[in-house]
């Protein structure tokens, strides 16, 4: 049994608002392997962010409760976790690489002295002189290709594109060595040739220190060519998981089939008509199944109950009432992930 | 088609309601969220009640004009004279409630001047950002911002006749600007968004793209500064009472109180922090409730 | 062959950027558009495909060419267009949130091109949005709702509907579905499809979405700093594909299905970045990025060519690359 980076279980979490509790995220389960690439694939307004922002503590506590659930960092329960231990593990143990490399350096600082704060306060380097830390910073822009380091250390954030200053981003995420990297979405904002390039660079970085990753993206093209396994996630729920080709070979749940169906082929055959309707009102979910009200196989059972999980085949996970029926006997345990693993 | 007319008419009525409520909703809970705005909106409406029925809440309103009382002049804040009176025996307390009339005519006047005509000029020049009306526009609201409010303020009103009025075109004269300013800047960004590209490239005219497409996206932030402003001219009027150049007495006004309270320090010390105290509250009030208003238009947050 | 909808005859579109610099967003371009198509036009983000869309649009003056729309030069000396071109083309934007005034209703949005073209008379005005919100399959209660309540593909329904009041003849759609999420996609795309069928409309496309391109367009356009790199029919477009430029696109898209895989061209890499269109390099703008470079291209720019009926490619290794 591999050991697990990222251990989530049965985790919610409410955002406060005006209406009421928002209930984004429902019970959900997940876990990371040490040197797994995992995805995390949703559409907008999921709640995949909310959870992987969460995992790091990064959301204000005034808006946010979380009712139920642990998030097992290591082994150490990171929700309740002290300020010292929360400090090592942003320092040392996961990391979040963010949607927007516009926003994420900041404007008025060079790449160098960016770099040279974060390898300050990593705690790795305490007594680096500075050509020491010249030393690591190069280093670390070396590693996410980028030729010339000298150059890019003096230059200010609008003085590179986008895709470059994507690999800093992931470069200053990468100066002190990390268990966990998370990409929340890193090419979004990206022309797809740089995407490509960022996507194989990644792949690589991650490979080679034996590090976890966490990719979070809408895309399932990127996640096929990205990850060895992959998290549906729909209206705050894990709808289905299993392992890449298993996906892409039997997708199961309606959802997962619909999402497939939307994409539009290389290979033609024009446009499936999409999934009809939104994704749920947090605030008021549906009673059973969130999928519910958009599922074209949906009966009275889903509008009433919680679908369980049922294991269809070895790690391959699916939350839906279709598939109950058959192996029912396994479906209510909680926690189901971690026995079969 | 024709038959939909009627539900047409129908579902207006019904339809409308229930988006609008719901966005007061909103705009409540958002400006609840802070208890000072609350606290800021209960001293506004304490402010207007004693503006308008100062008449009946003031025990002595005879006070107000030319009354003098030495029997029972220079009197500490008692029973019967909760603030105290002045050299000549007036009630402090009724002439203070008199001041709040004053004060919010004067921001109300001043206002009602200053925030249109600023806010088509800004609207004029943002739209034509970049040409030559935008530099002539600017340029000259650039002249008015550089010379300090206060000492254009007292220029004006010196050179006049000093009284309410002038004090008020006086200080609505060096208001006007700081509108200009911030509608410029809202409506040069508002109009490279692409819903105004559209209404010029469907042929709409400039009034239309000027009133009813930008114009609307600037509202927020002209409300919220009115609301802080309504302070900011109290204190500035207060502050040209106070050199003489605003009401003339016997009428009352805060700063002319406090100047003429000024020479009775320390002895005679309610005749100044009353008044005093009287600013504080309305400045206090209107701050407050700007914050809320803020607030309330900001759109990010739960 | 049918009609010429739009044609544009070397069309440059120069940007000043300090003394004597120019961004060359457009710098070149010809193709024309026939009635009934649907034309995609591919590029990367600063490849000015945008740039092009709102030239033709008259947001910009162009600094040089002409544009040909149904048979009429449309580029006089002023930056304007006529009433009838306004009627009959229209532009439908990226940003479903930018699009639409937050502070208008639906009815508000709609009526402003019924109002200035006099589409209908004023009392009729209320039942002709009804019909349009038809058109686009959202419900009448649409009308009174304002753009901040509703969601992204709702909106851009909104936005196309609003294209259609004027019951024009060409509709140019800047990215329309680049910021919706792949299930709402489908359905903006279908119904686009529908009304193309059914009104007889023709687009131009501006997307970087290959996957997209291949099951709406008849033709694609592929640019590059500012030029066309290969014009197509979308078949043989994705199927034999000239240019390296064009390889390199296909090659980086994700793609969910082995059968897409067997598309993607093997022999090429995505390396480098679109170079500034302040400082285009010498030569072939693409020699860069290309594996295939010569010292000709670092020196010649090569001028388009017709290499099949309909199928144009700039590129002056391509024929020998394809080995023809």
């Amino acid at each position: 049994m591999a050991e697990k980076v990222l251990n989530i279980q049965d985790l919610s979490i409410w955002y406060k608002t005006y209406r009421g509790m928002s209930k984004v995220v429902d019970h959900i389960d997940m876990f990371v392997n040490k040197g797994e690439k995992v995805g995390l694939v949703g559409e907008s307004g999921c709640g995949k962010t909310t959870t992987m922002k969460t995992i790091l503590r990064v959301i204000d506590k005034d808006i946010i409760h979380v009712p139920n659930g642990t998030v097992e960092f290591n082994g150490k329960n990171v929700l309740k976790m002290n300020k010292d231990e929360l400090l090592e593990l942003r320092r040392k143990g996961a990391s979040m690489i963010s949607q927007s490399p516009m926003s994420a350096l900041n404007p008025v600082f060079t790449i160098g002295e960016q770099l040279f704060d974060i390898i300050k306060f990593s705690g790795q380097y305490p007594k680096a002189t500075k050509a020491e830390m010249i030393e690591v910073a190069k280093q670390a822009i070396t590693s996410v290709m980028l030729s010339d380091p000298d150059r890019i250390m003096d230059s200010y954030p609008h003085q590179l594109s986008g895709g470059m200053r994507q690999r800093i981003c992931i470069a200053s995420s990468l100066v002190t060595p990390r268990d966990l990297l998370i990409a929340d979405e890193p090419c979004t904002a990206l022309d797809v040739t740089i995407q490509d390039q960022i996507h194989r660079m990644l792949r690589e970085l991650v490979e080679e220190k034996g590090r976890s990753l966490i990719m979070i993206t809408h895309s399932l093209g990127v996640a096929r060519e990205l990850v060895d396994r992959i998290y549906i996630m729909y209206g705050g729920n894990i709808v289905e998981s299993c392992r890449t080709q298993d996906l892409f070979d039997n997708p199961s749940h309606p959802y997962t089939v619909g999402l497939m169906e939307c994409v539009p082929r290389l290979s033609g055959g024009g446009l499936s008509a999409g999934i009809y309707g939104y994704v749920p009102d947090y605030v008021n979910p549906p009673e059973g199944c969130r999928f519910c009200p958009r599922c074209k196989d949906a009966k009275e059972i889903c509008k009433k109950k919680r679908p369980p999980k049922v294991e269809i085949s070895p790690e391959h996970f699916v939350s839906c009432f279709k598939y109950a029926g058959a192996s029912a006997s396994q479906s209510e345990e909680e926690g189901g992930a971690e026995k079969h693993e | 088609m024709s038959g939909d007319v009627n539900m047409t008419a129908a579902k207006k009525k019904g339809l409308l309601s229930p988006s609008a409520k719901e966005n007061l909703r909103i705009y409540w809970y958002k400006f609840t969220r802070n208890r000072l705005s609350v606290f800021g909106l209960i001293l506004v409406c304490l402010s207007l009640l004693f503006a308008i029925f100062a008449k009946q809440i003031v025990p002595y309103p005879e006070h107000i004009g030319t009354f003098v009382d030495y029997a029972n002049a220079s009197q500490a804040p008692s029973g019967s004279y909760w603030f105290g009176t002045d050299q000549m025996g007036r009630d402090v307390f009724s002439r203070v409630i008199y001041c709040f009339r004053g004060a919010l005519l004067m921001s109300v006047v001043v206002l009602a001047i200053a925030v249109p005509v600023g806010t088509l000029l800004g609207l004029i020049a943002g739209y034509y950002h970049g040409t030559k009306i935008d530099t002539v526009i600017m340029r000259i609201t650039d002249v008015f911002l550089s010379v300090p409010a206060l000492i254009l303020a007292l220029c004006i009103a010196s050179i006049l006749k000093p009284n309410m009025m002038n004090s008020m075109l006086a200080v609505t004269i060096m208001w006007w600007p700081w509108y200009t300013r911030l509608v410029y800047g809202q409506a040069s960004s508002i109009s490279g968004e692409y819903f105004v590209k559209n209404a010029e490239l469907v042929g709409a005219s400039k009034m239309h793209i000027m009133l009813k497409e930008i114009l609307p996206n600037c509202l927020s932030p002209i409300f919220t500064k009115m609301a802080l402003d309504v302070g900011w001219v109290i204190l500035m009027g207060a502050s040209l009472s106070f050199v003489g150049l605003g009401e003339q007495p016997p009428t009352p006004a805060f700063g002319q109180m406090i100047s003429d309270g000024a020479s009775y320090m320390p002895d005679m010390w309610w005749m100044t922090i009353f008044p005093a105290v009287g600013v504080a509250f309305m400045i206090l009030g209107f701050n407050f409730l700007g914050d809320g208003i803020r607030d309330m238009f900001d759109k990010g947050g739960h | 062959m049918s009609k010429e909808i739009l044609t544009l005859k070397d069309l440059k579109q120069y940007f000043p950027a300090g003394k004597d610099r120019f961004v060359r967003a457009v710098d070149g371009v010809n193709f024309t558009i026939y009635e009934g198509e649907v034309m995609g036009l591919v590029g990367e983000s600063g490849s000015g495909k945008s740039t092009i869309a709102y030239t033709v649009m008259g947001m910009y003056q162009q600094t040089d060419g002409e544009i040909v729309f149904n048979g009429e030069t449309i580029t006089g000396k002023t930056k304007g267009r006529s009433k009838d071109f306004r009627r009959n083309a229209q532009i439908v934007f990226q940003d479903p949130g930018s699009s639409l005034n937050p502070y208008q209703d639906v009815r508000q949005i709609l009526s402003l091109p019924l109002k200035v073209h006099n589409i209908v008379p004023k009392n009729e005005i209320e039942d002709k949005i009804l019909e349009i919100l038809e058109m686009v399959e959202l419900p009448p209660d649409f009308m009174y709702k304002s753009p901040n309540s509703i969601g992204g593909g709702e909106r851009q329904l909104v936005s196309i509907a609003r294209a259609l009041c004027s019951d024009p003849k060409f509709i140019i759609l800047d990215e329309p579905t680049s910021s919706l999420d792949v299930s709402i996609q489908a359905k903006i795309l279908n119904m686009l499809m529908k009304l193309h069928e059914e009104k007889k409309l023709t687009y131009m496309f501006i997307t970087h979405d290959m996957g997209v391109m291949r099951n709406v367009s008849t033709k694609i356009a592929i640019m590059y700093l500012g030029k066309i790199c290969e014009i197509a029919p979308t078949k043989t477009f994705y199927e034999e594909p000239l240019h390296p430029y064009t390889q390199m696109l296909l090659s980086a898209i994700p793609v969910i299905s082995p059968e897409e895989e067997a598309l993607k061209p093997k022999k090429i890499k995505c390396e480098g970045e679109i170079p500034s269109p302040v400082n285009l390099p010498s030569g072939c703008s693409f020699h860069t990025r290309c594996p295939f470079k010569t010292e000709l291209c670092m020196k010649e720019d090569p001028q388009m060519r017709e290499v099949e009926p309909g199928h144009f490619v700039r590129c002056h290794r391509c024929m020998e690359l394809a080995g023809k």
